[in-house]
């Protein structure tokens, strides 16, 4: 099985697929098996050692964080989130609710999808991905 | 057709936009709902573009602690509709435009009959809720709308154009409350003027918008950060288009 969220950046670059498109859907998939193959077993880095991601801050965690960015190692959500936390401990109240509840209102998004719709806090990420934690503000 | 006057008010954007353009402003009809701090900039900007028929939309009145930034406003309007304080300003800011104003909440009943004939529609709202029956709206009547939203030194925005591009329910799944929020002018000054630039850039046909993308403001910093989002294709108020 391959992974989602590694899939994503490689069958973006191949220019088969953007946004209107969603890359976890076995039908679309299919379209771009043997590129996909072609592609995954000729990436070199693939299989070995993590890399560091980016993730992007914005509003009020930025705030808190006291910076836009932040370098994690986590290959999911919620161990990038960990990672986070356990740098800037003062997000916690932010982020969670009731221990370790991912706040309903803090969207998460990789590559512009919000995690909600795809695995939640489960959902993996690699070192090809955008990341952000982007709380909305309602104000008006 | 442009009249003297207004070739000679609008020179310096027909510059731009040549007189085919100003004309398709003039003959073009705005919904924006909500007179506060995003509405204000967002209409002085329309208005005084020649945009030929503003609607608006609020409920409230004016209160002492609105001026810090919803400049539309000032102190001799305190207790006034905002819509009829919003009125009186853009009257005088641009004499040869329609303006017309509605001192009522926005709601399930009223919104269609809102919407009905505007090209486009400006978010200036400070509330998910109001935000959603606007949402739903325009995916039903098929029009754009701009969404902005600001929260102390903070503000986002994206153009929402139905079926095509993320919808509210698409972006955020879940609303954050309503809140008395804190917040300086100039972060509802930098947004709404966005806003009021997005819709101008429509009108006029030009495509480079903030669609599919939501614009990120960070006034403390003095950024702007520009990030891609899709639509969610089991999307309960668009997945459907």
């Amino acid at each position: 099985m391959w992974d989602s969220r590694v899939a994503w950046p490689i069958l973006e670059r191949l220019g088969r697929l953007d946004c209107g498109s969603n890359p976890r859907y076995p039908t679309t998939i299919l379209h771009v098996t043997t590129n996909f193959n072609e592609y995954f077993i000729n990436q070199p880095d693939m299989g070995k050692a993590m890399a560091a991601k980016k993730v992007r801050l914005f509003a009020n965690i930025r705030e808190k964080a006291g910076t836009s960015e932040v370098e994690v190692n986590g290959d999911t959500v919620s161990e990038i989130l960990d990672e986070i936390i356990t740098k800037y401990p003062d997000l916690e109240e932010l982020i969670f609710e009731d221990g370790k509840k991912l706040r309903g209102y803090i969207n998460i998004l990789i590559n512009g999808e919000n995690v909600q719709h795809l695995e939640g806090t489960d959902s993996a990420i690699t070192e090809k991905d955008e990341v952000a934690i982007f709380p909305p503000v309602s104000g008006g | 057709m442009l009249d003297a006057t207004e070739k000679e008010l609008y020179n310096r954007q027909i510059m731009m936009v040549g007189e085919e353009g100003q004309e398709k402003l003039k003959s073009a009809t705005v919904l924006v709902a909500g007179c506060g701090g995003l509405g204000s900039p967002i209409m002085h900007y329309l208005a005084v573009a020649g945009i030929g028929h503003i609607r608006f939309v609020d409920k409230d009145t004016v209160e002492r602690s609105n001026l810090n930034r919803q400049i539309l406003h000032w102190h001799q309007d305190i207790g006034k509709a905002k819509s009829q304080s919003a009125e009186e300003k853009l009257a005088e800011l641009n004499p040869n435009i329609e303006l017309e104003a509605f001192n009522t909440e926005i709601n399930a009943e009223n919104i269609d009959e809102l919407i009905q004939g505007a090209d486009i529609i400006v978010d200036a709202l400070d509330n998910y809720e109001t935000r959603m029956l606007l949402n739903r709206a325009v995916i039903r009547q098929s029009v754009p709308l701009v969404h902005g939203a600001v929260h102390g030194f903070h503000g986002q925005l994206t153009t929402i154009i139905p079926g095509k591009t993320p919808c509210i329910e698409c972006l955020i799944p879940e609303k954050p409350p309503k809140e008395v929020f804190p917040i300086i002018g100039c972060t509802a000054g930098v947004v709404g003027t966005m806003q009021a630039n997005e819709v101008i850039k429509y009108l006029l046909g030009w495509e480079d918008l903030h669609a599919g993308h939501i614009v990120m403001w960070d006034g403390r910093s003095g950024t702007l950060d520009r990030m891609k989002i899709c639509r969610r294709m089991d999307c309960p108020e668009c997945g459907h288009l």
